[in-house]
């Protein structure tokens, strides 16, 4: 059984030969041991290339703003079940027209951070399969989420009293040097014109001050919650070692709890802080 | 005459009487399980096992700094304009990458304008660098830009930790010769004939199997429209990750944050890999797509800098390859611009 490096080629190179895609994003071996990089290959003979393994932690999906890929009849892209998820939530939004999109998923069994440890996503996965795809590539893995990895991280907070949690992302929003690679790399952070980005009004302060800090790095999140498919991006890429990913979580768990919705599932479901229902609980303001 | 030698254990106690002086200090500390030079932390916490995440440029050109205030009175306007702190400051554990970045950028902080934020900051602070035995990352390539794991510029004091036990001191300028008492303290002996000699060999040979640079320039001039950029880009964020942790990036933005009628006017870090750094407000944008924006960083860097001061904007420290979030590293693009112009291409 070819492995999953090599039946990526395969799919990619036939894509690209027949005209199916105008071009496929992948992964390709970095330049240091455990780094692979984002690579976008055109031609047939350029698919060999194509790698996967557990270095390919970036969430590919991000590239799809470009103007570069907007622009192209068809794309082809590389996917894991975290990735697809993100995808997901691009097509509920409109962001990305399905037929517009080749899914070359891929089964993983988990990747690595550059520190050799296992994310948490992957620890809780449950689409190291997945499900929604035009292609897939590599054997089955069978899924088998630890219940408690999402909100084990989040017991340290709740216990905390919230001055000792105000104290806690003070020190944490302190660090934040706001290079925005938290916003480059999370495939749901599309916005043409970021709100950090507008100055009439100002809505964000772009200093890197506390009161700055705190204002992008919540709104970013708030923006995020009911969107985010916990990909880990934004951690991943923060130069400065900001936990993202315990607001993110927080938020995710706030949005199971009140709305019971979970996103990156259904590209049908239509994602409850941006739908409007007779429905909607108004009990805390009426 | 030789150097005097000091145990290596005595480093963080050596830091903290410098401290202890009324001054300022900056030094390598771990967090995690990466190393990042912070202020206002215990001496005893000094790590030199690693080259730190961010550069010293913080000591120097913080990422936000206030520079005046501002007050309206009815149609007049009151400034009252901020000094920079007037405090003496040391830093402790710069590799030599880190303190060639000073020499490197005092140009530009006096160019048109002399940059008083800098300059003052810059005049009250001694650099104490931590030379490489080898080198520290597999990022590095400090030898490619003209600059060795034990080079001296931009340094009052370098140390060179012989082995684990045992450093040599060399106090170099006159800063660094005013710190001899505190640095007797520790004293234990002196260096070997040679010893030094053979650590500075050492750290070259660590890094002998990266390139030379010095067709990148040529190649830059003659080649600003070529495909290269767009295939070699691709993966590009645009964020500010490989420009914040630079020690040689500099730009800076101006932004008035106000409270109805006064305010403060703020310097805070800049990078020309963002979509916006050079939108005009007619909505034209002239690097409008990553590929335009990469190749600016690396011509400014490789060609522009040096035609205006004479050298590279760039010490070869590598953490803009190590830390890129794709793996996009300026080494591996400056090499690969190497490789075309020695192939004619």
């Amino acid at each position: 059984m070819p492995d999953r490096t090599e039946q990526i080629r395969e799919i990619a190179r036939k894509w690209l030969a027949d005209g199916t895609v105008e071009a496929v994003v992948g992964w390709e071996k970095g330049t240091h041991a455990n780094r692979t990089a984002p690579v976008l290959v055109r031609s047939p003979d350029e698919a060999d290339r194509l790698v996967f393994d557990e270095n390919c932690t970036n969430n590919l999906m991000t590239y799809l703003k470009r103007p570069v890929l907007k622009g192209m009849q068809k794309v082809g892209i590389v996917a894991k079940g975290c990735d697809v998820k993100s995808l997901i939530g691009l097509i509920q939004e409109s962001q990305v027209e399905r037929d517009k999109v080749k899914i070359l998923a891929v089964t993983c069994p988990g990747v690595k951070k550059d520190d050799g440890t296992v994310p948490v996503k992957c620890r809780a996965c449950e689409v190291n399969t997945p499900e929604f795809f035009d292609e897939r590539a590599g054997e089955p893995v069978t899924s088998n989420p630890d219940p408690n990895a999402r909100l084990q991280e989040l017991e340290k907070i709740d216990a905390l009293s919230l001055e000792e949690r105000h104290g806690f992302w003070r020190t944490e929003f302190d660090k934040c040097i706001r290079c925005y690679a938290c916003r480059q790399a999370c495939p749901l952070c599309i916005c043409s014109r970021c709100i950090a980005e507008k100055n009439q009004p100002q809505w964000v302060e772009t200093s890197p001050h506390p009161a700055g800090n705190f204002s992008w790095n919540l709104i970013r999140a708030y923006h995020l919650a009911g969107r985010c498919v916990e990909c880990e991006a934004c951690e991943t890429a923060c130069p400065v070692n900001i936990p993202l990913m315990l607001m993110n979580r927080a938020l995710a768990r706030t949005v199971k709890e009140k709305f019971d919705y979970e996103p990156g599932k259904d590209p049908e479901a239509k994602p409850p802080l941006r739908t409007f229902r007779l429905d909607d609980d108004n009990s805390f303001i009426l | 005459m030789p150097f005097m030698t000091m145990e290596h254990a005595d480093l963080p106690n050596l830091a903290r009487d410098l401290a202890a002086a009324g001054r300022r200090l900056m030094l390598p500390v771990r967090e995690g399980a990466e190393l990042f030079f912070r202020e206002g932390v215990d001496a005893a916490r000094l790590d030199l096992t690693a080259i730190p995440k961010n550069s010293i440029k913080e000591a120097l050109f913080p990422k936000c700094d206030r520079i005046l205030k501002y007050q309206y009175e009815g149609r007049e306007v009151a400034v009252e304009d901020i000094e920079p702190p007037d405090q003496p400051t040391v830093i402790f554990g710069a590799r030599p990458c880190d303190a060639a970045s000073l020499p490197i950028v005092e140009p530009l902080w006096n160019w048109d304008y002399r940059d008083k934020f800098f300059n003052q900051r810059r005049s009250r602070t001694v650099v104490i660098t931590y030379a490489c035995r080898q080198a520290p990352a597999e990022a590095c390539f400090c030898v490619s830009v003209g600059l060795s794991p034990s080079t001296e510029q931009g340094s009052d004091v370098v140390l060179y930790p012989l082995d684990e036990k045992t450093v040599a001191v060399n106090l170099l300028t006159e800063a660094g010769k005013a710190l001899e008492g505190a640095f007797a303290k520790y004293r234990k002996g002196q260096a070997e004939d040679g010893a030094v000699q053979s650590f500075r060999e050492g750290g070259l040979k660590s890094l002998a199997h990266r390139k030379k640079l010095d067709k990148v320039k040529g190649w830059l001039d003659a080649h600003f429209e070529h495909p290269f950029w767009e295939q070699k880009t691709f993966q590009c964020l645009g964020c500010g990750t490989c420009t914040f942790l630079c020690p040689t990036c500099h730009c800076f933005d101006i932004q008035d944050e106000s409270v109805f009628d006064g305010g403060t006017r703020w310097k805070n870090w800049d990078g020309c890999q963002f979509g916006l750094f050079t939108l005009h407000t007619s909505g034209h944008n002239p690097r409008g797509a990553q590929p335009q924006r990469y190749r600016q960083r690396i011509l400014h860097k490789y060609s522009i800098y040096p035609d205006k001061f004479g050298k590279i904007l760039c010490t070869g420290c590598g953490r803009c390859v190590a830390h890129c979030p794709v793996n996009l590293s300026l080494y591996d693009v400056v090499a690969s611009v190497q490789e075309l112009a020695e192939k004619g291409e």
